[in-house]
């Protein structure tokens, strides 16, 4: 048989009866034909079929198909592309869902297993009926792509032989057998126990985690996993929404976790250690390629900022409550259908004398509107020190970056404007004045790491560009260490004497000497100095400073 | 008569999952089975001695009333009287299938299709019957692949590697996220 056998009319045959399979509803463009990614390369490596869950679209290469010597599998892998879009995952956000958790029981896993768990759910239902076709695809893979040898695949493939009474060998090298069994002593009664187990949990999770624990025992080495498997690439990949609402619902993993753990699956120590999320971004993130990596990573960071940050500042209402109405309006003539009520008879008797009871008056209330008041709110300057003495802030909570996103964020709140200078040492990192709390947000987690060296000339040539702008430095003790040279003292003192105020935030374990340090620039009027003990009160100290400052 | 394994599982799907019988009337209903196919069911005293013979009375006890759930709500009970041999002893036959299928419970039988599917092929090898569109070679070696007992006993070998394998797991953890955090540049 040869390419031409996938004529329109057998393509169409085979879409609608496998869209028939999963006897549900969905709506994909019909299948069309893969343009390969490397067209001077094997056909082997490229992927057999996938389907791009964003654009609802299946795609197939039928050149390998037929090299596969598998054309009568066609209807089975459009089947299959569809399982992923009718059942599994059916969501990306599931995905995601799955990728956090299974970045949680293997860390550092370099590709994700979620692909395979997956072909086995969706597999076993077009196998019930189309297993010889789901084989030969398999067969035909080891034929034209020859792939080493892989415990993972092998142990794979075994469950497959075992779910569709396949003997040992059918799908699996018949030579790889006793190596296997060898090296993994139990492999067949462990592929058999999961086939017979697996697909009568109750609970998708509860899969998942089983699918997991079984199969960590064939990945050698989680940080260099890659597989090339048939129908093995071929769900897309969740974006940062996904990603991100997987990272705040851990808690629906809770009570399958539990059961996992009574069933004795788990790793206690993998299992039970509490999730840090910053720690969970970068899991689910290392693995991406470069730029992608860091743009996902700052997303998801950025996200998990604001909602600290959101902790500590209470929630500004979109609209001014309404106020009790108590104002009396004018009067005007009550007509009949009015409201009686609002007739207002001391005023009627009064204004009309004997005439009151035939043209009663009527007065309404009102509320008394506020007059929108003047916030009054300066632009504010944050000075952030982030040296190497505090953790990159994409990696770990940075309690410093924290506090000025809690300023940041309170500020542009109040419609004010927000200028970020991110120092460490060398060259300060400086924004331009910013109107919104996402652009702030991402500019504060910049991070520079080495040594402490405060930019007084920059705080000079700012405070003289905008006078009247309110200043906060956030630091710790290096910024005295920086500020007790005279010439850094003197900038100090003037560029506070040019501000409408000039706070700094420290934390210190000793406000004493700070005090001592800063005696001189103490003595200003517009200085202000904030000490936190400990590095967990900066974000609090952060919003009470926000609400004395710009609440007024 | 044949046994058309798929038929009864379908059958099987029909019907509410949870066996609707007391002990009692599962007994009675296994005891009809026998007198259907003119044979001598066992007597209350044989099925106190087959209730004493099992290792868990309340297994025992679950895995009767989801036979019995299985022949009343199935062709199994037609097939099983169509098939028994006149010369089969009730008792016998009873104590081999409960011998058989002893790790499975009730829950198993009613939630994992290959135990409901080992359940019922151990009843019809039981009574000595054969499967539709089988052979008895294949029919022996679709039994032993779904032998649940047989999976356990092979299981703990596995189970014994994995522990091992486990252990060294842990450590390659271990350095992995040394590696990471090195990798990070920044320690704690």
């Amino acid at each position: 048989m040869n390419a031409s056998v996938f004529t329109p009319e057998h393509i169409a045959r085979c879409w609608r009866e496998a869209l028939a399979l999963w006897d549900v509803q969905v709506r994909l463009s019909p299948p069309e034909r893969h343009a390969p990614f490397h067209p001077d390369a094997p056909h082997a490596n490229e992927p057999l079929a996938y389907i791009d869950l964003v654009k609802r679209q299946v795609y197939v290469h039928f050149t390998l198909l037929t090299q596969m010597e598998a054309e009568d599998s066609l209807m089975a892998v459009l089947a299959h592309e569809i399982g992923h879009h009718a059942r599994f995952p059916h969501t990306l956000g599931w995905d995601a869902q799955l990728r956090v958790m299974e970045q949680r029981l293997i860390p550092g896993l370099k590709q994700s297993l979620t692909n395979l768990f997956y072909d086995l759910q969706v597999n076993e239902v077009v196998g019930r009926t189309h297993a010889e076709d789901l084989c030969r695809v398999y067969r035909g893979f080891q034929r034209t792509a020859k792939p080493a040898a892989s415990p993972l695949f092998h142990f794979y493939l075994s469950i497959y032989e075992e779910l569709w009474g396949r003997p040992p060998g059918d799908l699996v090298p018949q030579a790889d057998l006793e190596p296997m069994e060898e090296a993994y002593p139990g492999t067949r009664a462990e592929a058999r126990m999961f086939a017979q187990t697996f697909y009568a949990l109750p609970d998708p999770r509860l899969q998942f985690l089983y699918f997991c624990a079984t199969f960590i025992r064939y990945i050698e080495r989680p940080d260099e996993l890659t597989y090339l498997l048939p129908l093995g690439g071929d769900v897309s990949m969740p974006d940062v929404d996904d990603l991100d609402g997987a990272l705040q619902g851990g808690g629906l993993w809770d009570e399958a976790l539990d059961e996992a753990r009574a069933r004795d699956w788990l790793d206690a120590a993998i299992e039970a250690k509490p999730q840090d999320p910053l720690e969970a971004i970068d899991r689910i993130t290392h693995h991406l390629p470069g730029h992608a990596k860091g743009q996902v990573r700052r997303a998801l960071v950025s996200r998990h900022y604001r909602r600290l940050v959101d902790r500590h500042i209470l929630p500004l209402p979109s609209a001014p409550s309404r106020p009790e109405p108590y104002l009396r309006t004018t009067p005007e003539a009550w007509e009949h259908g009015d409201d009686p009520s609002t007739i207002d008879w001391t005023l009627t008797v009064l204004s009309q004398g004997h005439l009151a009871a035939v043209s009663p008056l009527r007065r309404a209330l009102e509320a008394d509107m506020p007059p929108p008041s003047e916030l009054g709110v300066p632009a504010v300057e944050l000075y952030l020190d982030t040296s190497g003495s505090m953790p990159n802030p994409e990696h770990q909570l940075n309690s410093m970056t924290l506090a000025a996103q809690v300023l940041a964020a309170s500020a542009l709140r109040k419609k004010a404007t927000v200028r970020g200078i991110v120092y460490s040492s060398g060259k300060p990192f400086v924004s331009p004045w910013m109107y919104d709390e996402e652009r702030a947000r991402d500019f504060l987690l910049h991070y520079i790491g080495g040594g402490t060296d405060y930019p007084f000339d920059l705080l000079a040539e700012l405070s003289r560009e905008r006078p009247d702008a309110l200043r906060v430095i956030i630091s710790d003790s290096d910024f005295l260490a920086n500020v007790s040279a005279p010439a850094h003292l003197r900038l100090l003192v003037e560029a506070t004497r040019r501000s409408r105020r000039l706070i700094a935030l420290l934390a210190l374990p000793d406000e004493q000497r700070a005090r001592q340090v800063l005696q001189p620039v103490l003595n200003e009027r517009g200085f202000r100095l904030v000490v936190v003990k400990w590095m967990s009160d900066f974000g609090p100290a952060a919003a009470e400073l926000a609400q004395a400052l710009l609440e007024k | 008569m044949v046994f058309d394994i798929k038929h009864i599982q379908k059958q099987l799907g029909e019907t509410p999952l949870v066996s609707p019988y007391s002990h009692d009337l599962a007994v009675a209903i296994v005891c009809d089975t026998f007198r259907l196919a003119n044979l001598r069911p066992p007597s209350r005293q044989d099925w106190g001695d087959l209730e004493k013979r099992a290792r868990t009375a309340a297994l025992w006890r679950e895995q009767v009333m989801m036979l019995a759930h299985v022949m009343t709500a199935t062709s199994l009970r037609a097939a099983t009287a169509a098939t028994l041999r006149k010369n089969v002893d009730a008792t016998t036959l009873l104590q081999h299938f409960f011998d058989e299928v002893e790790p499975l419970t009730a829950e198993m039988i009613r939630s994992n299709a290959f135990r409901q599917e080992e359940f019922l092929r151990k009843w019809v090898h039981a009574v000595d019957g054969q499967v539709k569109d089988e052979s008895p070679r294949e029919s022996a070696a679709r039994l032993k692949q779904l032998d649940y007992r047989l999976a356990l006993q092979e299981m703990s070998r596995a189970e014994k590697a994995r522990k091992q394998e486990a252990e060294r797991r842990a450590r390659e953890l271990q350095e992995a996220a040394v590696r990471a955090t090195d990798a990070r540049g920044w320690r704690e």
